[in-house]
């Protein structure tokens, strides 16, 4: 699902008056809701989020007075609440996962992989190059000195390791989607990812 | 609050959703609330992801992992996409398997489960195997490399002990072959290196040694040798392999007719300019299927010999 306009105008509009900064702080709250649903073992982690924000702009869109302290922990509350409902959902409809979404499975794993891979690459060469070249480092194998590994390349960035594992992780929750949907659908081919400031004109119904 | 707050065990014990209801929803709090728990949850996930990916997790832990993350779309496509940034090979869980004596002594660690034909010509190295219901998945960076059963004949460069990884295949019905080209073959150079592609095989992986590594991504583009492309790959980054450095890029077995082909190598610099970083002339020549293996080129269980091939076929 998608947000709705007017509850996302609300939601970017009261997380920061610069639209970019509101954007980053939108894409770090949705990553937390998509991990949050994702550990709970839900079936459809980004629909879920994605609900959770909804919410969320809507309340602000309806009291203006509120001002939260703390987004993440405020959006917590919310997402609890929707959480409780999918499982009752789940209940509902026999429990189990749906149906996969992706429209055509490939014969055999290796073919699967095969696409993925060619997915992956398009996904890639759409991020930003500064985006690109930070996941792709932080991922490369270092022969299980991994966190040495990372350690150097959070110093190489001037930044702390915790802020390059949650700018990674935001890149991997633009280009997860992106994959999954080019396996789906490879007639789409990613062209460029909008930045955050740019994030308005992005995942909105009308 | 910080992650000292929250040990790692608990962070992997929550992941892994082994902590009392109350539990996680006290630490869910915590990192909605705070970054650097949400940080460590992240980076306890993604060590969680690399130790089943390598093996490194006990039988317990496996299957709590399974049943928490590969039970749902989502965690499964999260898995791949870490693999696949990763640039392993499989999805599939490693089971430790025992090897016979013959195939430990040639071939170390045990468990794996691949032919290994080295070429006659050095320069050139191929494995292959299919997947016989015994999912595994090595360990490559700490594999010991085969070594080459044949001298050079043509003065290209050896691989030396270089990481050919006899890797494991993923595929049911399908196999990747390896194929390792060393740098520094350029058209004219003497003859090109020939292999067969097993039937059965979906993906040819060609790792390509670099002479020097000065770039941070690399193109490759597969050519006939009028120069018609066939098929390209880009956006590689190099790997420290143990002989040096390399590139690495899969293509569809079915693309790959018999004939010669020329992978040209093109280093992209930071602004996007490309520069050329090397040629590897190679050939694929139809399998032909051997009754016996010959020990001095064939190192694999009787089910692989089709990875078995005459190179004195070579022109």
């Amino acid at each position: 699902m998608a947000l709705s306009r007017d509850a996302f105008e609300a939601l970017l509009s009261r997380l920061d008056p610069d639209p970019e900064r509101a954007g980053e702080r939108y894409e770090d709250v949705r990553l937390r809701l998509v991990k949050f649903f994702q550990w709970r073992q839900t079936v459809s982690p980004e629909d879920l989020a994605d609900e959770t924000l909804d919410r969320v702009g809507r309340r602000l869109r309806d009291d203006e007075t509120i001002r939260p302290q703390n987004w993440s922990a405020y959006v917590h509350g919310f997402a609890r609440n929707v959480l409780r409902e999918s499982w009752k959902q789940q209940k509902l409809t026999g429990n189990g996962p749906p149906a996969l979404r992706v429209a055509a499975e490939p014969a055999s794993e290796a073919e699967a992989r095969e696409r993925r891979l060619e997915c992956l690459d398009r996904c890639l060469g759409a991020l930003p190059d500064d985006s690109r070249e930070l996941i792709l480092e932080y991922y490369q194998r270092h022969r299980g000195a991994q966190i040495e590994h990372r350690q150097r390349v959070a110093e190489e960035r001037g930044i702390a390791l915790n802020a390059l594992r949650l700018r990674v992780h935001r890149i991997r929750a633009r280009l997860e989607p992106c994959v999954r949907d080019c396996v789906a659908r490879p007639e789409l081919r990613p062209t460029s990812f909008p930045e955050p400031a740019t994030i308005q004109r992005g995942p909105v119904r009308a | 609050m910080n992650t000292l707050d929250v040990d790692q065990a608990r962070l992997r014990r929550y992941l892994l959703g082994e902590l009392p209801e109350e539990e996680r929803l006290a630490l869910e709090e915590r990192y909605f609330a705070a970054d650097d728990v949400f940080a460590g949850l992240l980076a306890a996930e993604d060590e969680l992801a690399e130790a089943y990916l390598s093996g490194a997790l006990s039988a317990a832990e496996r299957e709590r992992y399974e049943r928490v993350f590969l039970s749902t779309p989502a965690g499964r496509r999260t898995l791949r996409l870490a693999e696949d940034l990763g640039g392993r090979l499989s999805l599939r869980p490693p089971r430790p398997r025992a090897a016979s004596a013959r195939w430990r002594h040639a071939l170390r660690p045990a468990a794996i489960a691949a032919a290994v034909v080295v070429a006659a010509a050095a320069g050139i190295w191929v494995t292959t195997g299919r997947d016989r219901g015994h999912p595994t998945l090595a360990r490559t960076a700490e594999r010991p490399a085969p070594r080459p059963v044949a001298p050079s004949h043509d003065g290209a460069p050896s691989p030396g002990s270089g990481s050919l990884e006899a890797r494991p295949l993923p595929a049911p019905g399908g196999a990747i072959l390896s194929v390792m080209l060393a740098a520094g073959l350029v058209r004219d150079a003497g003859p090109s290196k020939a292999f067969a592609i097993p039937p059965e095989t979906t993906t040819v992986r060609l790792v390509l040694l670099l002479a020097r590594d000065d770039y941070p991504r690399y193109r490759v583009s597969l050519q006939t040798p009028e120069g018609d492309e066939r098929m390209a790959r880009s956006g590689l980054t190099p790997r420290h392999l143990d002989s040096g450095p390399g590139i690495e890029a899969r293509f569809p077995a079915r693309r790959l007719e018999p004939g010669t082909y020329v992978a040209i190598v093109s280093g992209v610099m930071a602004d996007g300019r490309t520069e050329p970083a090397g040629e590897y002339v190679f050939r694929v020549i139809r399998p032909i299927r051997r009754a016996v293996p010959s020990p001095a080129t064939y190192l694999a269980p009787p089910d692989h010999m089709w990875a078995g091939h005459d190179f004195s076929e070579r022109g």
